[in-house]
């Protein structure tokens, strides 16, 4: 209790965002100057920014070619940093829904932030388009919403079809973080492997000794240890386990596949199995060209759902055109319009052809698998063809 | 009942090294207890001293990525044992000045101490979250060090840096044990434990005693951090949290102001925590472990080998 004490300090401590003046700039000499505000919030800091900082950046990127466009306004990104606590997502929602010139939110990029935080965007009638929370549950709560990729039901449907059909393994012990992401992903791959899963095992994520799970893994002999959760205890089951001798194919989900990850050298074989694509391995030239661009613009190589992100303000800024929205539309007006245009239009971007269902999933789910190799991701192919289903 | 007794050997062996860390740490609570009769709650921020600086040494000021080997490795870890516990020690020394010397001679209620305790652990801790020391994600740490396992006892492959850990344990263990019963610093700390007012009056410098206490506490837990930081290659503003709440803990199971009651304490701990995932999943092992305390606690108040510097 002292240390949940102490937490909630910390995310209390840390709760300031960036917040730009809101508001239109007003008539200026004439001129039509106008901004609409599109919101951002996720891990912008603490131990899971190595997950948020690519999908803010991708954001980042697409606001900058947002801008050299068309629109009637200029562009202007709101970021939150909730630091990927569902705790502290809350406040910073309010604030981003009590802006007024505010007409959609890019984010947020977790689910229990997602869950946490959807009502007070829904309530404002703010469309909600998250590059990267992947639980199924969201769609299911009546908001304006739209995911720009596949769930975590099609993921661990694809996990279990690697495991099973492509790797062929007979047997895989499965350890989670008792998150809402970790712990859901990891008990679909359970109950879709079947026989094959020989534990399921919950670590404490704020520990740092997961040496009692380890044995407990080890002693399965699994061929294949499956962890639901996120890169920094993806790194630490690794390297405890590889460090105690348990020599399995260490396999995660998309909340691994972070920019340090390839960099332990233990991790070296490691499966990634997301749902996100990869735009310096994609045979589209036009993704290549975007990480090209990306790295130019931003200085870092493009990563994890950065495609997502910027696809993400490129629709929104789709439907603002598509909707003839001016600098004197209602904003009230612009949000619907958006919602409205993005269920019944279809959209090519980047990473993939967005069409979404009544619930604002995508009508085409892809998954892809990567093998960490000399330091880097592999982009292995996308799972079902991997399988040959 | 599914017992997974295919685990037993390592479990036992990882539990022990575990537990010489909560042992290490444990020191820190039971020497200041001992002397002061206070919970030092910001011992889990000393801890975290020694690991954050040993990343400024060993990551930030010398830059070492690659593994070192032999005479190399030996002045490394002898250096970073060194500076860790050090800054740790200086810490605890200027906490001890700066937190509860003025409360001292003011007199202060036994409350007065316990909130300072509890406000310096929160300051330092957050102090070094700021962006301007660790900021708020975790570093990469140890890179100097291979992590290939050396020996394998009981099935359990241990590498360096839990060797390390655990012989570093036992070698400070018996040293503070000799100190406390043969010096004249030790004996001085024994008085003070035993009594602080007749000390006094014996002519014990009882300030010099209790900051000899809390310098041998930073020391043990700096050298623990560097040791944990090592084991686990990482170090982060809240490394300290966990480890700390379960140190405070084995203090008390193996009984609080007993030095080896801190040693026994830390490897009940340790151990109890891991085999008693042996028969049940391993997400039961916190509320087994503290209802093992709290069973000890009710049968036995003070502890397995009961309270006090000067036993």
């Amino acid at each position: 209790m002292f240390v949940a004490g102490l937490m909630v300090t910390a995310l209390v401590g840390a709760a300031c965002g960036d917040d730009g003046g809101g508001g239109g700039g007003g008539d200026v000499a004439g001129g039509e100057e106008c901004t609409w505000a599109i919101g951002t919030m996720g891990a912008l800091s603490g131990d899971l920014a190595t997950i948020g900082e690519p999908i803010v950046n991708g954001i980042r990127y697409g606001v900058e070619v947002a801008n050299e466009g068309e629109l009637a306004c200029e562009l202007e990104l709101l970021e939150e940093d909730t630091q990927g606590s569902e705790d502290q997502a809350p406040p910073l929602a309010q604030e981003l829904a009590q802006t007024e010139n505010l007409v959609a939110l890019v984010g947020p990029y977790f689910s229990g932030e997602t869950a946490a935080s959807g009502d007070t965007f829904a309530e404002a009638n703010i469309p909600i388009i998250t590059p990267s929370a992947t639980n199924p549950d969201l769609s299911k709560n009546g908001w304006p919403f739209f995911r720009l990729l596949a769930t975590d039901d099609a993921s661990s449907s694809n996990t279990a079809a690697y495991l099973s059909d492509v790797a062929q393994f007979t047997s895989v012990v499965i350890l989670h973080d008792n998150s809402e992401y970790g712990k859901f992903l990891a008990e679909a791959v359970r109950d879709k492997v079947g026989d094959a899963s020989k534990g399921f095992i919950a670590i404490n994520p704020e520990e740092d000794d997961f040496s009692a799970q380890i044995s407990e893994a080890k002693a399965t002999g699994a061929e294949a240890l499956f962890f639901g959760g996120y890169e920094p205890e993806f790194r630490q089951v690794i390297k405890q386990g590889s460090d105690a001798g348990f020599d399995a194919v260490y396999i995660s989900g998309d909340g691994s596949k972070g920019t340090e990850l390839p960099k332990e050298p233990a991790a070296e074989g490691a499966i990634v199995i997301c749902p996100c694509d990869d735009p310096a391995a994609s045979t589209n030239p036009e993704a290549n060209q975007f990480a090209e661009d990306y790295e130019a613009s931003i200085g870092e190589p493009v990563s994890t759902y950065s495609i997502e992100g910027y696809d993400g303000i490129q629709l929104v800024a789709a439907a603002l055109e598509g909707i003839g929205a001016g600098a004197d539309t209602p904003i009230e007006e612009i949000r619907t319009g958006i919602a409205t245009w993005l269920s019944e239009n279809t959209f090519q971007g980047l990473s993939k052809e967005f069409e979404f269902d009544e619930n604002g999933e995508l009508a085409t789910e892809v998954v892809y698998a990567y093998e960490v190799t000399d330091g880097g991701y592999e982009q292995l192919g996308i799972v079902s063809e991997l399988a040959g289903q | 009942m599914n017992c997974n007794t295919a685990a037993f050997g390592d479990l036992l062996v990882t539990g022990v090294i575990l537990g010489s860390v909560y042992a290490l740490i444990a020191l820190g609570y039971t020497m200041v207890y001992g002397v002061l009769k206070l919970i030092n709650f910001a011992h889990d921020a000393i801890f975290m001293i020694g690991a954050a600086a040993s990343f400024y040494l060993f990551g930030v000021w010398f830059d070492l990525n690659d593994p070192a080997s032999g005479l190399g490795l030996v002045a490394l870890l002898v250096l970073g044992l060194a500076f860790s516990g050090l800054a740790s020690a200086g810490a605890a020394v200027a906490l001890e000045r700066l937190a509860y010397r003025p409360l001292r001679a003011r007199g202060a209620a036994r409350l007065s101490f316990l909130i300072s305790a509890v406000g310096a652990s929160f300051f330092i801790t957050y102090l070094f979250q700021q962006n301007f020391l660790l900021g708020t994600s975790e570093h990469n740490f140890g890179g100097f060090m291979s992590r290939q396992p050396l020996v394998t006892v009981l099935g359990a492959d241990l590498n360096g840096q839990r060797l390390l850990l655990f012989f570093g344990a036992i070698a400070m263990f018996i040293f503070l044990d000799r100190f406390v019963r043969t010096t004249r610093t030790g004996r001085s700390i024994r008085g003070v434990s035993e009594d602080l007012d007749a000390a006094r009056m014996m002519g014990v410098n009882v300030d010099r005693v209790i900051m000899a206490t809390f310098f041998i506490g930073g020391v043990f837990g700096g050298m623990a951090g560097f040791m944990y930081a090592l084991v686990f290659e990482k170090v982060a503003w809240n490394l300290g949290f966990i480890p700390g709440l379960k140190a405070f803990t084995a203090a008390v199971l193996g009984g609080i102001g007993n030095i080896r009651g801190a040693a026994l304490g830390g490897l009940l701990l340790g151990l109890i925590e891991n085999l008693s995932t042996l028969c049940i999943g391993a997400e039961w092992k916190n509320p087994i472990a503290f209802s093992v305390l709290v069973l000890v606690l009710i049968f036995k108040p003070t502890g397995v080998l009961g309270e006090g510097l000067a036993k």
